[in-house]
């Protein structure tokens, strides 16, 4: 072989490692002592090649989490293997910063590594060469998909709630009354509808304010909500009326819930101002039976409701 | 490219087995001296598979842990594939005080993933690194990524596989158990071998038999 080629190869190589614009790439001896440095890491650390050669990783990147640094070293020495880390568990393995200072507001580089171990021809391992890969555009990005996409589940989960008092909203309450009206049809299993109104509301805005209309419907809707299990569906179904659907229970059970929400309801004076308004509820329950349309679950609920009020409110009625 | 299907003989068989065996051998010890902490491997099981026969592996291995973590990694050069790293909850804590590694600061996260992508790295990356030795072939590590934490094991096919349209048919599978400190830690290798290694494999394996 030519040996003026072979040099002139090597001193290229040498040229392409200290220069590459993407990468930053630096080598290390077993003590953690710098003994590579190139432009990358120049001008990204700010401080010269003779600058840093000599020094230990320690005194450069002071911040660094060192313990970890070290454990990955005596690994790409004793297991003579390349090891990596990735912006997403470790974003910043070295605090280097953030070339898009202007139009980010990320203060440090964001950063995926490598760790290798250079053998020398007797097969022990001297240095051990770290890259760094500037992944800030990626992971700034990823960070923008993610936080919009939680939004879009937020706004979504939102989206199905009544404002006043964080139960259900009607449109979604309706869809869920069909689901689960197909699942009760489907496995046999029971199911109760139960509609709500509180007994004289007009009367307590009359008296007391919209205001305090407004904080009797949030309360009930509290008092409703806690008398729940988690596969209930609370909701606010129109003005003063709410709306419960109970999955898998049956005509009986559905009695004894709906006495402890009235029973409840007209145990706790509603406080608004200097007033504590007594509030009570009236309850109508229809039982789902094969082949119940969900029109028919709503109406049969409903008249249960108007029988309850005619027989003088503050009561629970089975259709 | 042979468009056969990559078939080995049994003897071949047995000579990659052996190969395997020794390859592992010197991955546990140098695992050891890293670690600082006791390891046996079992005989690695070295067999193809199709993707049926994967999804059975993957669904009985599931069943010894409770709840696990995963990462994969892929490696590529005369010998390429991908490797999945299987390593139990509590498993995962254990070694996290054997590697010195403080108490997770962040209390809602049971599984210190440093350690997990440590120890993943270091079993995975010895263990090719010393295959690809073993056969004379050439290979490369990319960087691991993390499929799952604290999931069931139920889950794991789905995890691994279950995302995508597979499109690949038959693969080596080198399926290797490893036991920390006896038993204390326990955790799974499986290194699936790509059919454009197969034919390499089978050269270097007719090599050894001359």
């Amino acid at each position: 072989m030519n040996s003026n080629k072979s040099s002139d190869t090597i001193n290229l190589a040498a040229d392409i490692v200290m220069n590459i614009p993407t990468v930053g790439l630096f080598a290390v001896d077993t003590r953690l002592n710098i003994v590579l440095w190139n432009r990358f890491m120049e001008i990204h650390s700010q401080l010269s090649a003779n600058e840093a050669i000599g020094k230990n990783i320690s005194e450069i990147f002071p911040d660094t989490d060192i313990n970890w640094l070290s454990r990955k070293i005596k690994g790409a020495v004793i297991l003579k293997t390349v090891s990596y880390s990735s912006w997403r568990d470790k974003p910043f393995v070295f605090f280097l910063s953030n070339p898009r200072a202007i139009t980010s507001d990320e203060e440090f580089m964001y950063q995926d590594c490598s760790f290798w171990p250079l053998k020398e021809t007797s097969g022990t391992i001297t240095y051990v060469c770290i890259s760094i890969h500037d992944v800030t555009e990626i992971a700034c990005t990823q960070k923008l998909i993610e936080s919009v996409t939680e939004e879009a589940v937020r706004n979504e989960e939102l989206s199905n709630r009544d404002g006043l008092t964080g139960l259900y909203n009607r449109r979604y309450f309706d869809n869920q009354i069909i689901n689960e009206l197909n699942r009760a049809d489907l496995y046999g299993w029971d199911m109760c509808l139960m509609m709500t109104d509180i007994d004289h509301f007009k009367a307590i805005n009359d008296t007391y304010g919209h205001q305090a209309g407004d904080e009797v419907l949030r309360v009930v809707g509290l008092i409703i909500a806690q008398q729940l299990r988690a596969i209930d569906i609370p909701c606010r179904y129109g003005g003063e009326e709410f709306g419960l659907l109970l999955p898998r229970v049956e005509s009986s059970q559905a009695i004894n819930i709906g006495q402890r929400i009235r029973q409840k309801v007209s145990d706790t004076p509603i406080h608004y101002m200097e007033h504590d308004i007594p509030v009570t509820i009236s309850i109508g329950i229809s039982a789902f039976k094969k082949n119940t349309s969900h029109e028919a679950l709503i109406r049969s609920a409903d008249n249960a409701l108007y029988c309850a009020k005619n027989n003088g409110r503050n009561q629970v009625v089975m259709s | 490219m042979s468009k056969d299907k990559q078939c080995f003989s049994s003897e071949e068989f047995d000579v990659i087995r052996e190969i395997v065996n020794i390859s592992m051998g010197s991955a546990g010890s140098l695992l050891a001296e890293y670690i600082g902490a006791f390891v046996t491997l079992s005989v690695p099981n070295v067999r193809m598979i199709d993707q049926e026969a994967s999804s059975i592996t993957l669904n009985k291995l599931g069943v010894e842990y409770d709840a696990i973590n995963i990462t994969r990694q892929s490696f590529s050069g005369a010998l390429s594939g991908e490797a999945i790293f299987i390593i139990d909850n509590s498993s995962n804590q254990e070694m996290s005080s054997i590697l010195g590694y403080k108490a997770c600061e962040d209390n809602n996260k049971n599984i210190n993933t440093d350690v997990l992508l440590e120890i993943s790295q270091a079993i995975i990356g010895t263990c090719i690194r010393d295959i690809g030795q073993g056969f004379s072939l050439d290979v490369y590590l990319s960087q691991p990524t993390i499929i799952g934490t604290e999931q069931p094991p139920s889950k794991l096919y789905d995890l691994v596989f279950g995302q995508h349209n597979t499109n690949w048919h038959d693969l080596l599978l080198l399926d290797i158990y490893f036991s920390i400190e006896t038993n204390k830690i326990k955790c799974h290798a499986l290194i699936f071998i790509t059919e454009k290694s197969l034919q390499k494999i089978h050269a270097a394996v007719n090599q050894l038999m001359l």
